[in-house]
């Protein structure tokens, strides 16, 4: 009965590392406000309110980036659980997919605050910003559903083989912008000629967009061990409990 | 703008939501905890 003990460990090595982590984190985020506000220079294609909204960029890509990390993580958490079947996997699952959805929320609106100024509009029925939508829906089902199954290990189960699934609206989303006609931008890897908002990246501009994918990725990796160590310890309760019971 | 700002808030806003809830989550494990001991302890009696 020893596990009832089951308050992490506060002192160990692995919570100082941690903590080191969450300071890390905070400075970072720090940092990207300072370089998405002052540091980057302005756009010089734009002007007026669309020109002061292009700075929405760098949260919009930071979440963006932050939310396919984690995602990518509730993949191998996903994979990893039906190879071996142990909870752990199905917990890194869990927590990966509850980041990841906040981020995309994050993404979603950040995005629809970017297209008013640019395209008049903070919705329209553009390919990449329905298919980012639909993405986010299918992983806030995902929790839904997961959540209201009781019995632990068809939990797991399901919560693997459907991430598994829905990890395949990320590429759709990211290729959308390139397969069907969009008015959305498209910065790395090619153009889009019919794309409204869109602008060069220079070498401020850059530096800052790496600042922001560091700030949210280191973020998102600390909001998701946090999480992770506590359905860990929910787990280990749920444990104790049916054995006293 | 007030885009700008409001992106910002939305993002700062969606995080302090998260660690709260992270956080008052954790409270409630804790508490959990402690109840479990005191069973325990009074088993063992």
């Amino acid at each position: 009965m020893s596990t009832v003990a089951a308050r992490p460990n506060r002192t160990g090595l692995g919570s100082v590392l941690f903590l080191l982590l969450t300071i890390v984190t905070i400075l970072a985020m720090a940092t990207m406000m300072w370089a998405a506000l002052v540091y980057a220079r302005p756009a010089s294609n734009l002007a007026g309110d669309e020109q002061t909204a292009q700075r929405i960029f760098y949260l919009h890509m930071g979440c963006n980036i932050g939310a396919l990390l984690v995602y990518v993580l509730s993949l191998v958490g996903s994979v990893g659980y039906l190879i071996t079947r142990k909870l752990g996997w199905d917990r890194l699952t869990q927590a990966s997919v509850e980041v990841g959805t906040l981020c995309g929320i994050g993404t979603l609106i950040t995005g629809a605050l970017w297209a008013k100024p640019t395209w008049n509009a903070y919705w329209t029925w553009d390919p990449r910003v329905t298919t980012a939508t639909i993405t986010v829906l299918i992983y806030i089902a995902f929790l839904l559903f997961r959540n209201g199954i009781d019995n632990r290990q068809a939990r797991a189960r399901f919560g693997s083989i459907y991430a598994l699934v829905a990890f395949i609206s990320l590429p759709i989303t990211y290729y959308s912008a390139r397969w069907f006609r969009s008015i959305h931008p498209v910065i790395f890897n090619g153009a889009n000629p019919d794309s409204q908002g869109g602008f060069d990246i220079g070498p401020s501009m850059g530096q800052t967009i790496s600042i922001a994918a560091l700030a949210f990725s280191l973020l998102c990796i600390t909001l998701m061990i946090y999480r992770w160590r506590q359905l860990g310890l929910e787990d280990r309760l749920a444990e104790i409990r049916e054995e006293i019971e | 703008m007030a885009y700008l700002a409001a992106a910002f808030i939305a993002v700062w806003v969606i995080v302090t939501v998260y660690v709260l809830y992270i956080g008052n989550r954790q409270r409630q494990l804790e508490q959990e905890v402690d109840i479990l001991q005191e069973l325990l302890q009074e088993k063992k009696k």
